[in-house]
């Protein structure tokens, strides 16, 4: 998509102005129902877009992220433009300075559309936690687009934004990309400056792309994975990964892990199936290999990033931005009702389970075991991939949920993220990319794993399959702008 | 099992004022998430350094005084601000 739209700019087939008025329009005409966008910015979209058709007349060369109209998940900052996670607490809330990943994509002349939907502080997995409404999914109204970045799956599938950011603490743009038929990549932790996203879980967060091609998302993360002077724990990519898109991957060892097997849905399975015939054909071999902490990654995902986000969440109290209760009898009271009138029932769960075990008696029981059995689950990655390159697993053990079912139990939602979080907990990159569609003609997803700083080879796979099945696990959505 | 007075004391600790109708259906959650969390008591732990589990190394830049935000900036977002500080009253208010 983002080739094809640099090619009709350059060959002023189209000019920045229309095609971002396309947009506006299929916007305009999907929103409504999709709940993809929680704020638009039209004005400011056509502004940035005539600025850059004056640069296109004037015959100087444009990047290929130039005029490409996108979209930024509502977590990311952008000076001037409301960010408000979609909660309560932070509606308002205006920031003065710009994530450093939309600072690098505005300069390259990305269009920004508007902001997408996502759980509430990305604290979900169907984005219905959001203080919005839950997105929906392009594929079928009825079902979620999955979460947190929910809204940029939306956006991205309905064929109403190009390209968008997502944030993967525990899987949160894999999950929305295979629930809508797309392109996610949750890229190495430290590779992707988290300067200006709004934190939940710090040694989890990781910026990326959610795109309708693997190529998509290799143009997009050689543009937002650098060096960055705000962010210590930046280091930036290892090489570009657009020129690896065709490298030969003949030879290449892809690991199959039983443990990403249990209990998933026989539809998905036969997609997962199907998809390893498909890279046996051009040449991969298949190894067995073994993850056995994955059977306790789950609670020691959620006590992590629980602890982590009671501690990041702490700085919401009314008196520097956002919402500030009314009504209060002293400070103590402020702060308290601020926050219990701000926030949603699944980020007051994760501040107190949080709290529980940081605290005193029990933080050598919960938080202190967890990080050593993240030291266990790295281990086991480490040995895995001395035997092979990759490892091939479903993204989700399902396909998309129906609009309404998720929210009811904590613990069975938790259960769906079984496939996904080992990835962060580990630091690791993964892609998802689409492979099959269940009987319901629901998108069924599954994710490229590979070892640090691997993104390259991960995204030239995408592209190889991509390519072997002509690309037919992408649906276009009426109404959307397909060029 | 959490206790209704533990489950005050978490709320107190985290600043969130947990109303009485909320009470009962926060127990039963918490109670699910935390035998849920539980399940680690069963892993064996014994062979694994607990000091940067992640094994990640800071990226410094060079110590220098660079540009920061205004003090205006800073105070943009709040709902009140007196004389470049922020302000809260420490008593009933109605807005």
């Amino acid at each position: 998509m983002i080739s094809k739209i640099h090619e009709l700019l350059k060959t002023k087939k189209i000019s920045c102005v229309e095609l971002v008025q396309k947009y506006l329009a299929a916007i305009d005409t999907l929103n409504d129902k999709l709940i993809a966008y929680v704020n638009v910015s039209s004005d400011l979209a056509l502004q940035s877009a005539k600025s850059i058709d004056e640069k296109i007349a004037s015959g100087e060369d444009f990047d290929i992220l130039c005029g490409v109209p996108m979209t930024l998940k509502d977590n990311i900052s952008t000076k001037g433009l409301e960010t408000t996670c979609c909660s309560n607490i932070l509606k308002g809330y205006t920031p003065i300075y710009d994530a450093s990943v939309w600072k690098n994509l505005k300069n390259k002349g990305s269009i920004l559309l508007g902001k997408t939907n996502m759980d509430e502080f990305a604290m979900g997995s169907s984005c219905e936690n959001s203080c919005f409404g839950g997105a929906k999914n392009p594929h079928n109204y009825n079902y979620v687009a999955g979460g947190s970045s929910g809204g940029v799956a939306s956006a991205v599938g309905a064929g109403i934004a190009a390209y968008g950011l997502g944030s993967d603490t525990g899987g949160s743009i894999r999950q929305p990309a295979s629930f809508c038929g797309l392109v996610g990549l949750k890229p190495t932790y430290g590779a992707v400056s988290r300067y200006g996203l709004i934190a939940y879980a710090s040694s989890l967060d990781q910026i990326g792309p959610i795109t309708t091609s693997a190529r998509d998302a290799a143009i997009v993360y050689d543009e937002i994975a650098f060096k960055d002077d705000m962010d210590s724990t930046c280091k930036g990519k290892l090489c570009d990964t657009v020129s690896h898109l065709d490298d030969n991957i003949k030879g290449i060892k892809i690991g199959i892990a039983s443990e990403y097997f249990k209990a998933i849905d026989s539809e998905v399975e036969d997609s997962i199936n199907k998809a390893l015939e498909v890279y046996k054909s051009m040449g991969a071999t298949l190894v067995d290999v073994s993850l056995p902490s994955i059977d306790y990654v789950l609670p020691v995902y959620y006590i992590i990033a629980c602890a982590e986000a009671s501690s990041n969440l702490g700085r919401y109290d009314g008196i520097r931005y956002g919402f500030r209760a009314s009504e209060y009898k002293s400070i103590h009271e402020m702060i308290s009702k601020t926050r219990s009138q701000g926030f949603g029932d699944e980020v007051k769960r994760r501040i107190l389970l949080g709290t529980y075990v940081l605290s005193s008696g029990y933080y050598d029981a919960y938080y202190k075991k967890a990080q050593m059995l993240r030291g266990n689950i790295i281990n086991d990655f480490n040995s895995a991939f001395e035997s092979c390159d990759v490892i091939l697993a479903p993204t989700v053990p399902m396909t998309a949920f129906e609009n309404g079912t998720t929210s009811r139990d904590p613990v069975e939602m938790y259960q769906t993220d079984i496939c996904t979080v080992s990835i962060n907990i580990a630091g690791l990159p993964a892609v998802s990319l689409p492979c099959g569609f269940d009987s319901k003609n629901l998108p069924i997803g599954m994710q490229l794993i590979g070892p640090k700083f691997s993104e390259a080879n991960l995204l030239c796979l995408a592209n190889k399959f991509e390519q072997a099945t002509d690309r037919c696990f992408f649906k276009n959505i009426e109404g959307g702008i397909n060029l | 099992m959490v206790t209704k007075d533990e489950l005050l004391d978490l709320a107190l600790l985290s600043k969130l004022d947990i109303s009485d109708s909320d009470v009962d259906k926060l127990l039963v959650d918490m109670e699910e998430i935390i035998k849920f969390a539980d399940k680690i008591n069963a892993a064996s732990t014994s062979d694994v350094e607990f000091d940067n589990i992640n094994d990640l190394q800071n990226v410094y830049r060079e110590d220098k005084v660079v540009d920061s935000f205004s003090q205006d900036d800073i105070l943009k977002n709040s709902k009140t601000v007196e004389n470049g500080f922020f302000r809260v009253d420490n008593h009933n208010h109605i807005e």
